[in-house]
């Protein structure tokens, strides 16, 4: 139940802040965006029992990416609209808190493991993004190689 | 066709790219693929995330060059996805520079509804405090407090505060109001509404944009993104923490 209520109100926030990043206009674009979140969210509840944090957050990343690339393609619009509004759940602002949190208590021990799994989220949410997008790369330098050898 | 106003047009074209945040492999992309289908020659385009330069010899021979630098970003994914299209359509068709002018004019002119951000600042930091586990009153609490967000940040806008110390301030005041509402027992849960409300703040953009576009070989692009998004966070961190320790009593 309460990962239900997690993925709707994911749905509900990446929405909110389609219109602070000025998505007014082209309102399926806001929806699309935000399924990307929720979808980014399922998956890594998905995979956090077996994965663990980093590589959850790593994979769920790397669907949300593929998923705005090729929504990106059908809909010919920029790959970056839909990927700005789908990481935001997995983006680590709990790990800054956290970290921030940890660092006024004086809890060294804490604070040292919670930057560093921040950071290391970062990366990965960072690394996913561009394993898909050099992906992307290559399919379009295939296809336009292969339109030369065939004409 | 005057090809020198439409080489104009085309660095006024990566100008709003820049501005309103695309990558930076996608304006110089942009640019380059213009000036190609216009057949001018030996285009050469640099940009960072605040500046550009791009030059090109035109037909009559003459080698102009454009130097923008553009400080105050802003993001707006309407406007990017539109220039994106009016970059496809110049490629596909070359239009004259009538047609590109009355084209940016449109777009620059593209009504900005600030009651939707408005909107989006309360329905983002409510819906996000019941992500990370709020109940009702949590909800009603974070989009109070990303309501206020909105005018502080709509003030900075104003005064023209650079962008670490706006979210520093912002921060600040988010987690005074939501320290103040947990004193009076309006709400239970103080780190859902807090991350709730600062999730507008966390530089998920400078993130994700930072290592495309170090890995289209823009080193120095990547290095301040990635910079800003390690400087936005430890702005957020000192805002809600010295807000933290500051009114510790009423916690």
């Amino acid at each position: 139940m309460e990962q239900i209520i997690q993925c709707l109100s994911a749905f509900f926030a990446c929405i909110g802040f389609a219109f602070v990043f000025r998505i007014h206009h082209h309102p399926r674009f806001a929806i699309i965006g935000s399924l990307g979140g929720s979808l980014g969210w399922i998956i890594y509840l998905l995979t956090i029992q077996s994965y663990g944090d980093v590589l959850a957050n790593l994979i769920a990343m790397s669907c949300v990416a593929l998923y705005s690339e090729i929504m990106a393609r059908l809909l010919k619009a920029p790959a970056t609209i839909f990927i700005i509004i789908g990481c935001f759940p997995l983006v680590p602002g709990k790990g800054i808190y956290q970290t921030m949190l940890y660092l006024i208590q004086g809890n060294n021990d804490l604070f040292v493991s919670s930057l560093l799994n921040t950071i290391a989220i970062a990366f990965a949410l960072a690394l996913a993004i561009l394993l898909v997008s050099t992906l992307f790369k290559v399919i379009k330098v295939i296809k336009t190689s292969a339109k030369k050898v065939s004409s | 066709m005057n090809e020198h106003e439409l080489f104009k047009c085309i660095g006024e074209i990566g100008r709003l790219l820049l501005r309103h945040s695309a990558e930076i492999y996608r304006v110089e992309e942009s640019l380059k693929r213009m000036c190609k289908s216009y057949g001018f020659k030996d285009i050469g385009v640099f940009a960072l995330p605040s500046y550009f330069t791009l030059g090109a010899t035109l037909h009559d021979g003459s080698s102009p060059s454009i130097i923008i630098r553009t400080i105050q970003n802003r993001t707006n994914l309407d406007c990017v996805y539109e220039l994106n299209n009016l970059v496809r359509y110049i490629c596909q068709y070359q239009p004259d520079e009538n047609y590109i002018k009355k084209e940016i004019e449109r777009i620059k002119n593209l009504p900005e509804k600030m009651k939707l951000v408005f909107l989006g600042y309360g329905i983002g930091a409510g819906f996000f405090a019941v992500f990370f586990g709020g109940g009702l009153s949590e909800f009603v609490a974070a989009t109070i407090i990303g309501f206020i967000t909105y005018f502080v940040v709509w003030l900075h806008e104003i005064l023209e505060i650079n962008a670490l110390v706006r979210t520093m301030v912002t921060s600040m005041i988010l987690s005074a109001c939501a320290i103040i509402s947990y004193h009076f027992h309006l709400i239970h849960l103080l780190q859902s509404t807090i991350i709730g409300c600062l999730m507008v703040l966390v530089p998920g953009m400078a993130i994700t944009n930072s290592l495309r576009d170090i890995m289209s070989g823009d080193y120095i692009s990547g290095q301040a993104r990635m910079l800003e998004a390690f400087l936005t966070a430890t702005a957020i961190a000192l805002g809600v923490g010295s807000m933290l320790v500051l009114l510790k009593g009423l916690i």
